[in-house]
């Protein structure tokens, strides 16, 4: 008998022969530190990390059983390929390699046909290596790669980048007073990060505004609390911004000096008081004037970012905005205690390893969404990653900032508009459980003509996969931290063991598959992940051998904080290099320089006959312990504490509808219905409902028209993925603020049929007019409509000959040079050198001013006199004459002399020449010598012949390398 | 919430009581009321049927244990109620075997076989022990202090009274039961003598028993009232249901209506005979049951709140996770269906995708 | 004297669960047995003037447990410590005890026969590590130690701080104490 007094874990992870790696959870964000016991090559235990910077020795319930994913016998663990119908869950196990020809086969013949664009591959989030993704879909030719991006932080990002010049995203929470969490709950959705408000509130008395329409875990510990009508957050953040500006409490001098576009502001932001807010957002005016004053008289402050604002919908990208001058006009920007932006990191960037140059331009505009959705695809990424190389030098990374719109190629699955998507990857998600509009989306993968799975667990979407393929998880790869790739610091993980049975991780699968694409050894020149972080860490300069030792010994890199970048170049990377709270990157594309609010997707004020049918007010996408998104629901040891989905309701609201606690019940919305479980509790308002998003039931059957119960109780059927729903910047669709109807699950509709599983286009026509495609995508109206692009326009006369960029802000000639204003000269950005306008001489600075034409060589001076140009400063060594135009004395050779070394320098080669002489300067082991290349004889420096320590043409190998 | 203890310990109090409630009133009977040869002699099947019913309680005892085997550590601690329970029912079964063999005589041929009052004190002694038994099986359950609705003193009151209520009804149905050749007794009890015997004493059971269920009434109604006076809500809601909630049927219908004033008035017309017996046993049943199904722990709303959410109740949902079911069909390449796990197991497999060479030289 | 007492500090816990999750892998526990409940009435009051508190229970390793004295077979025990335990050998899996606990900390395990309880993690606390919950939990909730020590974190917190107990008047003495979320949310 196992004597369970004592655990098994404490001896056997102690044992002679155990190994412990720095490994790391991925569950969620945060990435944990995690110690993992291997012996032989095989995990035995998995423990938190106490010398982890994240969670210091703790670990949720995810991180706990993080462990027993590792060998679970409902992973999937060899290359699967479709045995029977689609969906018949009958599988046959196929080697990697003729999956892998089978799978290259068919994209070739797709590409051949359709164009590599009809490839889409979507993908959930940061359980897989991204950029490899996206470098192979680079070189495969296709734009059409997407995640779930659009619903977490990346039209965040964008937007705040366009403003901004970067996301200001990292928190400086201990020097802050003041800290608005907004749509976000810690408490549920990133654990380590809670307890550090709970102590700050205690230690420096920072003030903690929690702004969510339920009361939840993070509510419970505010101080001040603002239960806003679901989706209203855009209303809120723009009576706040009123009631800062009409208080004058906004930081006065960071708005004078850095700030575009204020004064415009204050009359455009006059309509929107706390009293307009007021009956949108459901909060009392005085509740948001008290939460504006807290913001803006605790400086310096933080505004932390929710996963609300990019789930709002089409009122989303206009709520970011106003956040961004929340932000902004308390001077709350990369100070200490403020938001920091990191910037781009020093080593090798996501972006620079997904080989987006090898995506052909002209394939940019076919990105499924670029044309409507344009600052999270390539117009937009396109603007605003050139603006951030010139001004940062390196660009944030294109995959999940630059993604095709996923609902859109859903759609183009299922109409063929723009064009017919025909083959699809989706790796580590389920997208019919995370993506809006579920029915949509599990008709498309059900209809796509080729389907292929990368996967840890049989999900509904793999069970309609052509090919599944096993991935390795958490602790069979190694892990970099990076932010999605737009944070300077890195903090990695090592391999606890290699991948268990056949599994690969994402980047062996994404290169091999290239390699059987046809792509070459030189497109992946790494083997394995180890070699390329190791490569990604390589310009740190970093005294290390390789990836595992850089965990071993340092694990983390943080570059040296830098607060207020700003100040130090002298600018905002923005492109007018200030913060541009008139944004003129929309402008750019016709969108609103301020932000223009719309309403929620569905509301009471804009649709009262939606709001008559659909009276209360659901929000969803809402996280939950114990699981992340669609995942655990098949550990059966979390499922255990959870095992029925709940909708959180008003007593009173339940009242009225007779609905108890417990009680199953419909929700539906214009697009369809599900079931959940009552749980009725005063926490949220009587006018809305919440409702648990990601759930599927793994134990249910895989047959049937909704095989493991995927739709009956799957909150995405609820929401709206319609092309008027979506925010019109951004494209993210509408999670929060939509509008639905309660009623109690009776004895003769209790069952989920098959009409509850059909789907619509658009998915708002459901209950209307019935399932089946209405209406093409492309027909489909916006949110808002496009206004003419406005470009930023000179502010002095541009003269006679050049041409204003608006891009890059200035004038510039035919040979590229740009037009300096202040000093009225042309410069070449290149080189740094001065041009005179008209002439377009060249200015030169030497023993004198002079102008040269470098097309003749012909030196002027000022007044326009032919001259003999600059004269050498220092006595020219025999055998050299002087160059005026490289400002050199040179050789016949070739060679110049340095008059700082006082040696002769062949520039090709770098090797010193004694002047006069003509010897080679040598070092040699201990000794320097001077040699005669002509006769081969070595000297030392008294010029005393010695004998040759090696040959001459040893030397020339060696310098040659 | 849990339950821990289900039919088989339910049906074991009943079977204690009613087993230990016959010793009792069979040593009552045969001891005070009636001290006679011919009782004793009558009260032998009766006795014998206690030990059976004892035996059987105590086999569902040990039956419900997690680990049988080892029930004999029930012995081994001091202080523990159960294991005085244990005692109590050893002692009062040997003691009743013995009595039954020195009344039968089975061990006249031992030459030390000691006087002839012996038998009477076996029955005292079974007797005794038999009554303890019955009140054990109400301490067992009012000494948790985390049950609110056992923990009141007055439980061992009622098991005793019930057990002896029951025993005794039991009892009077064994009288004149008797299978054995006549030569085995000293007196034949087809005679008219032994007829009027049994008849007296049936009577003698029926009017004590009529007496028990008359207190046990008293004692059932103050042992449910009086929880509607605890301090404690557990309890309340649970007299709640007993008398006016979804028992409220059976507590009044069957236990006290069927289970008590029915054989009560039976028994003091004396025409019930055997009816009022079993329909008294069914009652005293009855009690047992719903006693150990108002198990409930003292709990916050939170904890219940908690629990409720628990699939405990789900079984499909436990019986999947636990079932380890095959999660998909796989096929060989020949069409037919294969076992889950392909014939080349996990740590072949495992061995071939070890470390990539280049990286164990670069370490 | 050592003896080991545990602080739940209720002004931090948010009730993720992390400690149920964590005590069952640690202790491999079956599917159904659970030592670490967290337990929430969800949000209690009137909208919008609502507070939500969360509870994490566990055996409270009481000073004069109900349980040790009703095991018949003395499997149940308690050490000088005041680590309540159970040897699985001896237990012949009766749930006397699993009965008697007011605190719902003892379970029967169905499939081996004999009850599970939380041992504190004793082969931890007494190699010197902290018991796994406490050391999984992200919010700090959780703070073990010898109560006996004058110095030692526990001893400060039920010093210094109001605590309560759960049930502390069925006399079994609870070492488990908890420092209630007071504070609500200033509206």
């Amino acid at each position: 008998m196992r004597d369970y007094s004592s655990t098994k874990w404490l001896d056997e992870i102690h044992a002679e022969g155990v190994e412990v790696k720095k490994s790391c959870c991925y569950f969620c964000h945060q990435n944990c530190g995690v110690l993992a016991y291997v012996k032989d090559g095989k995990l035995i235990y998995a423990e938190g990390d106490p010398d982890h910077p994240t969670n210091a020795g703790g670990l949720c319930t995810r991180g706990n059983q993080a462990y027993t994913f590792v060998d679970n016998p409902s992973r999937i663990n060899y290359p699967m390929k479709r045995a029977g119908e689609k969906g018949e869950n009958k599988w046959e196990r196929v080697s990697w390699d003729q999956a892998l020809t089978e799978i290259a086969a068919k994209l070739n013949q797709i590409k051949e046909e359709s164009g590599a664009e009809a490839v889409a591959a979507a993908a959930g989030t940061l359980r897989t290596d991204d950029w490899a993704r996206r470098r192979f879909l680079n070189m495969f030719g296709t734009p059409n790669g997407f995640h779930n991006a659009l619903l977490c932080w990346i039209p965040t990002f964008m937007v705040e980048t366009a403003i901004n010049g970067w996301s200001p995203f990292e928190t400086d929470l201990g020097a802050s007073k003041c800290v608005i969490l907004w749509g976000f709950n810690p408490g549920a959705s990133s654990m380590p990060g809670m307890h550090g408000y709970t102590d700050l509130q205690k230690a420096t008395g920072m003030k903690l505004i929690v702004v969510d329409p339920r009361y939840s875990e993070t509510a419970a510990h505010a101080d001040l609390w603002l239960p806003l009508r679901p989706g209203s957050d855009t209303a809120l953040s723009m009576a706040m911004i009123n009631v800062i500006m009409n208080e004058f409490i906004y930081d006065m001098d960071f708005v004078d000096q850095w700030c575009e576009g204020f004064d415009e502001l204050r009359d455009y932001i006059e309509p929107y008081t706390p009293e307009w807010a007021a009956p949108l957002t459901w909060l009392d005016p005085e509740l948001i004037r008290q939460a504006a004053r807290m913001y803006a008289t605790n400086r310096p402050g933080n505004i932390q970012w929710g996963c609300t604002w990019d789930q709002l919908g089409r009122t989303a990208g206009a709520g970011m905005h106003a956040r961004s001058i929340l932000r902004a006009i308390c001077g709350n920007l990369d100070c200490p205690g403020g938001d920091g932006m990191p910037g781009p990191a020093a080593y090798v960037t996501d972006e620079e390893l997904e080989a987006n140059d090898r995506l052909p331009v002209e394939m940019r505009a076919k990105q499924i969404g670029a044309d409507k959705y344009k600052m999270t695809s390539w117009p937009g990424y396109e603007r605003l990653s050139q603006i951030s190389k010139d001004k940062w030098g390196k660009a944030f990374t294109a995959e999940w900032m630059c993604e095709a719109h996923g609902p859109s190629v859903f759609k183009a699955i299922l109409t063929g508009d723009p064009y017919q998507v025909r083959a699809l990857f989706v790796s580590g998600s389920n997208p019919l459980s995370s993506y809006g509009d579920a029915k949509m989306v599990f008709e498309a993968c059900k209809q796509v003509e080729f389907l292929v799975v990368l996967e840890y667990f049989m999900t509904p979407t793999a069970l309609m996969a052509d090919f599944v393929l096993p991935v390795a998880g958490a602790m069979e790869r190694p892990m970099v931290h990076t932010n999605y790739g737009v944070t300077d610091s890195i903090v990695c993980s090592e391999r606890a063991i290699w991948p268990m049975y056949e599994r690969k991780t994402d980047y062996n699968i994404w290169k091999d598959l290239g390699l059987a694409c046809g792509q070459t050894e030189e497109d992946w020149p790494w083997p394995e992940l180890e070699d390329a972080y190791f490569h990604v860490l390589s310009p740190l300069g970093l005294p290390i051998t390789d990836y595992n030792d850089f965990v071993a010994r340092f694990r983390m890199y943080y570059p040296p904080l830098q607060y207020q970048k700003y100040l130090q170049k002298g600018q905002f990377c923005t492109a007018s290099g200030k913060v541009e709270l008139k944004c003129s990157v929309f402008e750019e594309f016709g969108l609103p320089a301020f932000p223009k609010y719309i309403g929620p997707a569905e509301n009471e004020t804009d649709d009262p006959e939606v709001a008559a049918e659909y009276p209360i007010v659901l929000t969803t996408g809402g996280g939950f312990m114990p699981f992340h998104h669609s995942e655990h629901f098949n550990n059966p040891i979390i499922r255990y504490i959870k095992p029925d989905p709940y909708f959180t309701i008003h007593p009173d609201l339940a009242l009225t509808l007779g609905i108890e606690m417990g009680d199953w019940c419909w929700i539906e919305t214009r697009r369809g219905r599900i079931k959940m479980r009552a749980n009725v509790e005063p926490g949220i308002d009587p006018r809305a409902v919440y409702t648990q998003r990601g759930w599927w039931f793994p134990e249910r059957s895989p047959e049937g028209p909704e095989p493991f119960g995927c739709l009956e109780s799957n909150t995405n059927v609820l929401t709206s993925v319609d092309d008027e729903h979506c925010d019109p910047l951004t494209g993210c669709w509408a999670n929060r603020g939509l509008m639905c109807k309660v009623y109690k699950c009776t004895d003769i509709d209790y069952e989920f049929t098959e009409r509850d599983c059909q789907f619509s286009i658009p998915g708002s026509a459901f209950a209307s007019e019935g399932p089946g495609v209405h209406a093409m995508p492309s027909t489909q109206k916006m949110a808002l409509e496009f206004a003419e692009p406005v470009y930023a326009q000179p502010d002095f006369e541009v003269p006679e000959g050049l041409t204003w960029d608006y891009r890059k802000r200035a004038c510039y000639d035919e040979n590229g040079r740009r037009y300096d204003q202040a000093s009225g000269w042309m410069v070449d950005d290149a080189t740094g050198a001065f041009y005179q306008m008209g002439t377009g001489y060249k200015y030169v600075s030497y023993n004198g001013d002079f102008l040269l034409d470098e097309a003749t060589g012909t030196f002027y001076d000022f007044s326009m006199q032919p001259s003999e140009g600059p004269q050498a400063d220092f006595e020219l060594p025999a055998g050299t004459t002087w160059n005026p135009i490289t400002l050199k004395a040179e050789d016949d050779k070739g060679r110049y002399y340095d008059k700082d070394s006082g040696w002769i320098i062949d520039p090709t080669t770098s090797v010193h020449y004694q002047p006069g002489t003509g010897y080679r300067f040598v070092q040699y082991g201990q000794g320097n010598y001077l040699v005669d290349e002509a006769n081969n004889a070595w000297y030392d420096f008294s010029m005393q012949p010695v004998d040759a320590p090696c040959s001459l043409a040893d030397l020339n190998v060696e310098a040659n390398q | 919430m849990k339950q821990f203890w289900i039919w088989p310990i339910a049906l074991y109090l009943f079977l204690g009581g009613l087993g230990g409630g016959m010793m009792a009133t069979a040593a009552v009977v045969g001891l005070i009321i009636a001290p006679s040869a011919l009782t004793s002699g009558a009260l032998v099947w009766g006795v014998f049927i206690a030990f059976l019913i004892l035996g059987i309680g105590t086999g569902l005892l040990v039956f419900e244990l997690g680990q049988p085997w080892i029930f004999y550590r029930a012995f081994v601690t001091r202080t523990s109620v159960i294991k005085w329970g244990a005692v109590f029912l050893s002692i009062s079964m040997i003691a009743g075997v013995l009595f039954i063999f020195w009344e039968l005589s089975w061990f006249t041929f031992l030459p030390f076989i000691p006087y002839e009052g012996c038998a009477q004190v076996l029955l005292g002694i079974a007797g005794i022990f038999g009554l303890c038994v019955t009140i054990y099986t109400g301490v067992l359950l009012s000494s948790m202090k985390s049950r609110p609705f056992w923990n009141t003193p007055v439980l061992p009151v009622l098991f005793m009274v019930s057990g002896c209520s029951t025993g005794a009804a039991l009892l009077s149905m064994c009288i004149g039961v008797w299978p054995f050749p006549a030569e085995w007794l000293q007196v034949n009890l087809s005679t008219p003598l032994a007829a009027l015997l049994t008849e007296e004493l049936r009577h003698i059971l029926h009017i004590a028993d009529a007496i028990l269920i008359a207190l046990e009434l008293v004692v059932l109604l103050l042992y449910v009232m009086l929880q509607f006076c605890a301090s404690n809500e557990t309890a309340k809601a649970h007299a709640e249901r007993w008398v006016r909630g979804e028992w409220a049927g059976y507590f009044w219908g069957l236990m006290v209506c069927c289970g008590l004033v029915i054989p009560f008035l039976l028994n003091v017309t004396n025409i019930g005979g055997y009816a009022s017996a079993i329909i008294a046993l069914m009652g005293g049943c009855l009690l047992r049951f719903m006693i150990i199904w108002s198990y409930q722990r003292r709990v916050t709303p939170a904890e219940l709140k908690y629990y409720t959410r628990l699939p405990q109740s789900h079984q499909d949902f436990m019986d999947y996770w636990e079932s380890g079911k095959e999660y998909w069909t796989w096929v060989t390449p020949t069409g037919t269906v294969a076992d889950a796990a392909p014939a080349d197991g996990p740590d072949e497999v495992f061995e071939t995708s070890g470390p990539n060479p280049a990286m164990t030289g670069a370490q | 004297m050592t003896r080991y007492a545990m602080v739940m500090d209720q002004r931090r816990c948010i009730g993720c669960s992390s400690c149920t999750i964590a005590c069952r892998t640690w202790n491999e526990l079956p599917i159904d047995i659970i030592y670490n409940p967290v337990v929430s009435n969800g949000a209690e009051g009137v909208w919008p003037h609502v507070h939500m508190t969360f509870t994490p229970l566990i055996c409270m390793h009481c000073d004069k447990p109900a349980c040790v004295p009703a095991c018949p077979t003395g499997a149940s025990r308690q050490d000088d410590d005041g680590i309540v335990w159970v040897e699985p050998s001896q237990c012949m899996g009766c749930k006397v005890c699993a009965n008697a606990c007011p605190y719902g900390a003892r379970d029967m395990n169905e499939h081996e026969g004999y009850i599970r309880k939380c041992t504190f993690c004793k082969d931890r606390v007494r190699e010197g590590e902290q018991p796994f919950c406490v050391m999984t939990c992200h919010q700090k909730a959780r703070t073990f130690g010898d109560l006996d020590d004058p110095n030692s974190e526990v001893s400060k917190l039920v010093n210094s701080y109001y605590t309560e107990q759960v049930y502390p008047e069925v006399g079994t003495e609870p070492m488990i104490y908890y420092i209630p979320d007071l504070g609500g949310t200033v509206q």
